[in-house]
């Protein structure tokens, strides 16, 4: 059965395309088959937001586009004109990718199953039973060059979740509409079908209007099962093909002149015949008329027919210069993700793309302007990234994908036409080699630490010095950017970019950098050009590596306050003379972690923006416990995890002695500690003791010193901790309690009078090795 | 003991180091450096000298914190020929982006926690810490706290940068606390971005500085009014915590892609930010600020604010006004061609403007990784805009000099443009809603130095740039810097 569409609910359809508005016509609701198969006007993606009256495409450009992207140059004859023709899926392969059922319903009312389709209804001057009749032949027709019917299969929850997420990250949504699981009345692919279109579109669409999206087999296949998750219907099987009706299909394919858009080669099938050429096209006429007949159906809106006529108007000459590069543009859509001249509707889907690193402002999640593209990018680069997509700066979570080598070669030649070089003077690379080497030695300096310090923000050779991974210097240079371009960009960037987080480095012409080269411009850049046009091969410039800054301990104590590996940015950690070192957690209250040897490298946070983590040059560090030190907590109750700041317990502060050895003070309810580690001597062994002073009312408190996979009692006060440490203490009764993999040492203070003392020492059992 | 002492040679005036010319902002360092000198403190490699925050001392020291978590204590900074030796009066603490000196104690900002640090033994290193608050989560190296000098009151107030300037992924990110001298925590305002300076403007008022960014389509100064939103509401979480509860009601999320003046009629806590800095002419990443206070030793712009800029190497001046209840202000170029990425600013007892920052980290003009500059006033006046104050029909200027009466009567020597920014979850924004009032009338003050202006189509909520190019002084020279830019946030009644 035929979806039965009555003419006032056809709009509530979801759309396949873009979410605008699409005007649905219904010439004359006068005869019944009319009724049954609505005319809803086309929606071409590149244009849906280039038809306001303020600004945007001229009405004759729309119009052409309009031309080729109805398909309409597959009759007419379309002479100098260049129109973009568009052609239709190939359906030598239809069978095999569409459900059967999909196809009889689509033939038979194209706007009815794919509202907004630019598929023209070809069967509209026929009456119902004939159309359907018509569209079945046609349907068996195809499907008997099919070897096999797509296999439904049930949707994978899982994978149309991560789908969803590569949906709205890498620019679906800038085409598509984002009416989830709406796309399609009925199931049209099955997961394995559309996965493999989505691999590979050019194949199934050799118009290249659906680009090739670069994704892998996985990433398709979680696409395909968020596009089909919510399909209702599993397809059911359609009839098998009768030969008759294949026969039949064969005539009336070629006398409603399917061939013309689409391909199916057939050497049984008779030739279909063309209409008029555009040029002289009686625009009152045939399609154009809104009437009904023996021509393809696009139920125009009143802009589109005025486009079309616009375009018609000296339709013998195609277009040149900057409408060349618009007519292009827009029918791909480029304009949903890029800004070029007076074009901007990307705002409009400013929502649609994400980045990867917010630190890079606009520019890092933004698709990049095409103003001036021309001049900017070698010929090949801009050809080959057109043509096959490009991923060339990684923070972009929108994909530039590829639309094929034609167009890529049609547009690359329209922007080049149309852009302008800078006209800035580049010197040429010296043929001598050694007055090359001097220059790229020159350029290495400028890009480094030392320089202009452009690593601090881009990548180098896919290396990251700094915080920021913009685009990368070597990648995006030699082979991608005219010198010309890059000399005049280094020059003035806000000239390209007015909101570039880019800083000005020749303000006003001037070098900020006058100790190179007597701040001479000209030499710098071309320097930096050199340089960095070298390949991936070039010497790597100053500061990409930082050496370590180690922080050295001799006869007193060293602290270091900042981020520190295993603990939390609030880690307090000291080295004391002798070897020991430390890190109390400020936040958690307690001793975390504690090891032999040299104290710590503060490259990672004394570097850069300081994003990493210090890290113990250690040996023998044993972790001893994250979380509450001293607690109230029954013998065989599981140790707390609430936080301190749950419990209410406050970090002091420290006081420093005259080795700078700290003495950390904190609460635990209405205990006061004072905990104080320092290095001692013990048999001739350096150890830490670890004297802490507990003030407050009598209670009992129980103090965790370890917890630990192995944790075993040597004798009444001291046990060993994993294979380096031991702990000694005092009077207080030790324990070894059981948490699930592993186990806590807990020590319990009775505080019969105040203060109470607790002493503990740390010692290695193989010291030094 | 450890004390560290570093005496740094100095041989005669030759050594004397005028700070180099670096790339310009405005163009004009030929000409502010008659007026203003920079000139290079001679300290030595070790200790790294990457300045976070400045303190003068009220014995004439200079005390510094640093990103590597240092106070350092220089004395001899402000001789006229300075010879400056390095004391390390305290060690391992984390960026120290604020710092103030009061009765004997530091109060230090740290990203972890307000310090209060004293030398009790009197040896010359410090030996007490003592936590005043660390009230706030911390789980993230982005997530900077920006603290003011300590007020008249002991207390510490502190700006929270967001996780990564950009998320709330730890409790009380984009909040701005009072840290009282007994550790009370008080909540002040929610809406931080990624802060920079915190301190009062010159009137006495607590102001702090946000960088461009989302809510913010430039830099601005800000008004710290108690119970006060920033503009940016991801902190909104913080409203249901202890603190966060204080203050009450959360404000009304603003709409994205609104204007700054729409929302705050809307939303009631959204203070309109005071005084906006235009992006790149004014600066990239505004930081530090503070009021000179030295009577005129330091030229003829007493009580205004120095704001320092991290990406250009620049230092602006601003003033600012009480308008109907709104702070207000303009921002006007001041000096350029500092060596590194400014921090910290700080005035000498002596009227000298000491900068100190880093280049680490963030891309920024000057090449220095650390430097200690300090400015001095030539003692020969500069021509420029002193002061801009907005009228109920239009502004009046002040300049330092007497304006020559016939390029004073000229109103074509006063053009003027307006615009704001888009008020938006998405980085930055650019200049947007732009006309172009008109100078219709002016007249000039009895000793020249004031052009009252009325002006036709002042826009309540613009930013009005000014551009002066024609006017000449009474001795027939330009200004300095020929522009300004005036946040009209209120037009007066």
């Amino acid at each position: 059965m035929l979806p039965a569409m009555p003419c006032s609910r056809a709009h509530s359809l979801a759309l396949p395309l873009i979410a605008a508005t699409i005007a649905v016509i219904l010439s004359s609701c006068s005869q019944e088959s009319e009724l049954r198969r609505p005319l809803v006007a086309p929606t071409v993606a590149g244009l849906t937001e280039m038809g306001s009256p303020d600004g945007g495409l001229a009405s004759n450009v729309r119009g052409r586009v309009l031309l080729g992207e109805l398909g309409c140059t597959g009759c007419h004859d379309a002479g100098e004109s260049q129109i973009e023709h568009r052609t239709g899926p190939d359906l030598k392969t239809v069978g095999g990718r569409v459900f059967g059922n999909y196809l009889d319903s689509f033939l038979s009312s194209p706007h009815a199953i794919e509202p907004g389709t630019t598929m023209p209804d070809l069967l509209r001057h026929l009456g119902s039973g004939d159309a359907r009749t018509t569209a079945k032949a046609i349907s068996h027709y195809l499907r008997s060059f099919a070897a096999a019917q797509p296999m439904n299969a049930p949707p994978n929850q899982e994978a149309a979740e991560r789908g969803r997420g590569l949906y709205d990250a890498i620019g679906c949504r800038t085409c598509h509409s984002a009416n989830e699981g709406h796309w399609l009345n009925s199931p049209k692919y099955s997961t394995e079908t559309l996965q493999e279109f989505l691999l590979a579109p050019h194949n199934a669409r050799p118009d290249g209007r659906m680009p090739a999206m670069e994704l892998s087999p996985a990433q398709a296949f979680d696409l395909a099962s968020f596009v089909l998750a919510s399909t209702t219907d599993a397809g059911s099987a359609a009839e098998s093909v009768e030969q008759s009706k294949v026969d039949a299909g064969r005539q009336q394919f070629a006398a409603l002149g399917c061939a013309n858009c689409h391909n199916l080669p057939d050497s049984q099938r008779p030739a279909t015949a063309q209409a008029k050429p555009l040029s002289g096209l009686q625009a009152s006429k045939g399609c154009l008329s809104g009437t009904t007949g023996k021509w393809p159906h696009y139920a125009l809106t009143a802009i589109q027919t005025a486009d079309i006529h616009a375009a018609l108007q000296g339709i013998e000459q195609p277009l040149s210069g900057e409408a060349r590069v618009q007519q292009l543009m827009a029918s791909r859509n480029c304009f949903a993700c890029h800004r070029r001249g007076d074009i901007d509707s990307v705002g409009r889907h400013e929502n649609h793309f994400g980045t990867h690193d917010a630190s890079i402002g606009q520019d890092g999640r933004i698709p990049p302007t095409l103003t001036g593209v021309g001049g900017k990018l070698q010929r090949d680069w801009l050809q080959n990234t057109i043509g096959h997509g490009q991923q060339e700066r990684p923070y972009l979570m929108t994909r530039m994908p590829g639309f094929g080598d034609a167009f890529a070669a049609k547009l690359t030649d329209a922007l080049t036409a149309v852009d302008v070089v800078p006209d800035v003077f580049v010197t040429p690379k010296p043929k001598n080699r050694k007055e090359a080497d001097v220059i790229k030695k020159l350029g290495r300096e400028i890009v480094g630490v030392k320089g202009m310090n452009c690593i601090t923000c881009h990548l180098f050779a896919g290396e990251q010095a700094g915080a920021m991974g913009s685009i990368d210097l070597v990648h995006s240079t030699g082979k991608r950017l005219r010198p010309e371009w890059f000399a005049a960009f280094l020059r003035d960037p806000f000239r390209f970019k007015p909101i570039t987080l880019m800083p000005e480095f020749y303000p006003n012409g001037k070098s900020t950098r006058p100790e190179f080269v007597d701040g001479d411009p000209q030499q710098q850049i071309d320097a930096m050009w050199h340089y960095l046009a070298a390949g991936r091969n070039v010497g790597k410039p100053r500061g990409m590596h930082h050496p370590a800054i180690e922080l050295k301990v001799t006869d007193e104590a060293v602290m270091l306050r900042r981020s520190v590996q295993n603990t939390g940015k609030r880690g307090i950690s000291v080295g004391y003379p002798g070897g020991v070192n430390i890190t109390f957690d400020a936040e958690n209250l307690g001793l975390n972690q504690i090891w032999w040897g040299r104290f710590v490298d503060a490259r990672p946070v004394w570097t850069g923006q300081g994003s990493g983590q210090a890290h113990p040059l250690d040996r023998q560090r044993t972790q001893l416990a994250n979380g509450p030190a001293f607690v109230v907590v029954g013998p065989e109750q599981p140790w707390p995890t609430t936080t301190r700041r749950e419990r209410g317990d406050r970090f002091l502060g420290y006081e420093l002695d005259a080795q700078q050895r700290p003495t950390f003070r904190y609460t635990s309810g209405k205990v006061t500690i004072e905990d104080k580690p320092e290095q001692t001597i013990v048999d001739g062994k350096t150890v830490l003791r670890r004297t802490v002073v507990l003030s407050g009312d009598p209670t009992v408190l129980h103090f965790l010193a370890a917890r630990h996979q192995r944790i075993e009692r040597i004798d009444d006060h001291t046990t060993q901790i994993g294979k380096h440490l031991r702990i000694r203490t005092n009077d207080h009764l030790i324990a070894i309690v059981t948490a699930g993999k592993e186990k806590e040492l807990r020590v319990m203070i009775k505080m019969e009078s105040s203060p109470t003392k607790l002493v503990l020492e740390y010692s290695w059992t193989q010291e030094g090795k | 003991m450890r004390t560290l002492t570093i005496t740094v040679a100095m041989l005669g005036i030759a050594c004397l180091a005028h700070g180099q010319e670096l790339g310009n902002t405005w163009g004009t360092a030929n000409q502010e450096a008659k007026h203003y000198r920079i000139v290079d403190l001679p300290l030595p490699e070790d200790p790294q000298l990457e300045v976070g925050s400045l303190a003068a001392l009220p014995d004439g020291r200079l005390a510094i914190g640093t990103r590597r978590g240092e106070i350092l204590i220089i004395s001899g900074a402000f001789e006229p020929l300075p010879t400056p030796t390095i004391q390390r009066f305290a060690t391992g603490l984390d960026e120290v982006l604020g710092l103030g000196y009061r009765d004997g104690a530091f109060y230090v900002t740290q990203q972890t926690e307000v310090t209060c640090i004293r030398d009790k033994d009197g040896d010359g290193t410090a030996d007490s810490y003592v936590n005043l608050s660390d009230a706030w989560g911390f789980g993230h190296y982005h997530e900077f706290a920006w603290g003011s000098p300590v007020q008249p009151d002991g207390s510490v107030y502190v700006a929270l940068g967001l996780s990564s300037s950009y998320h709330y992924k730890a409790p009380y990110r984009g909040f701005a606390f009072q840290i009282t001298a007994d550790g009370k925590t008080i909540p002040i305002a929610t809406g931080v971005r990624s802060a920079g300076g915190v301190g009062p403007n010159e009137h006495g008022e607590m102001f702090y500085v946000e960088s461009q960014g989302p809510w913010n389509g430039s830099c601005s100064l800000k008004h710290l009014k108690p119970g006060g939103f920033m503009g940016h509401p991801i902190c909104f979480p913080g409203y249901d915590l202890p603190l966060g509860k204080l203050l009450g009601d959360k404000p009304l999320e603003p709409k994205n892609q609104s204007r700054l003046y729409d929302e705050a009629k809307r939303i009631e806590q959204l203070v309109p930010y005071a005084v906006v800095f235009p992006y790149r002419r004014m600066g990239q990443s505004i930081t530090a600020f503070r009021p000179d206070r030295s009577d005129g030793r330091f030229g003829p712009f007493a009580n205004q604010l120095f704001v320092g800029d991290y990406s250009l190497s620049i230092v602006m001046r601003a003033t600012t006004e009480l308008v109907d209840g709104v702070w207000q202000g303009a921002c006007y170029p001041f000096r350029e061609g500092l060596a590194t990425g400014i921090l910290a600013t700080e005035f000498s007892n002596k009227g000298y403007l000491i900068t100190g920052g880093t280049n680490r980290g963030w891309p920024v003009r000057g090449n220095r990784k650390y430097l200690l500059q300090r400015l001095e006033w030539t003692g020969v006046t500069p021509f420029e805009v002193h002061n801009i104050s907005a009228r109920k029909l239009g502004f009046a200027v002040t300049f330092t000099k007497p304006v020559r009466p016939e390029s004073a009567q000229d109103l074509s020597n006063y053009k003027m443009r307006s615009f704001t920014h888009i008020f938006q979850k998405f980085y930055g924004s650019p200049e947007v809603d732009e006309t172009f009032p008109k100078v219709t009338g002016v007249t000039l003050s009895a000793d020249a130095r004031m052009v009252t202006l009325t002006v036709d189509g002042l826009v309540e909520g613009h930013v009005h740039d000014f551009d002066f190019t024609g006017l000449r002084s009474a001795d027939d020279e330009p200004l300095v810097h020929q522009t300004a830019h005036y946040t009209l946030n209120r037009i007066p009644k």
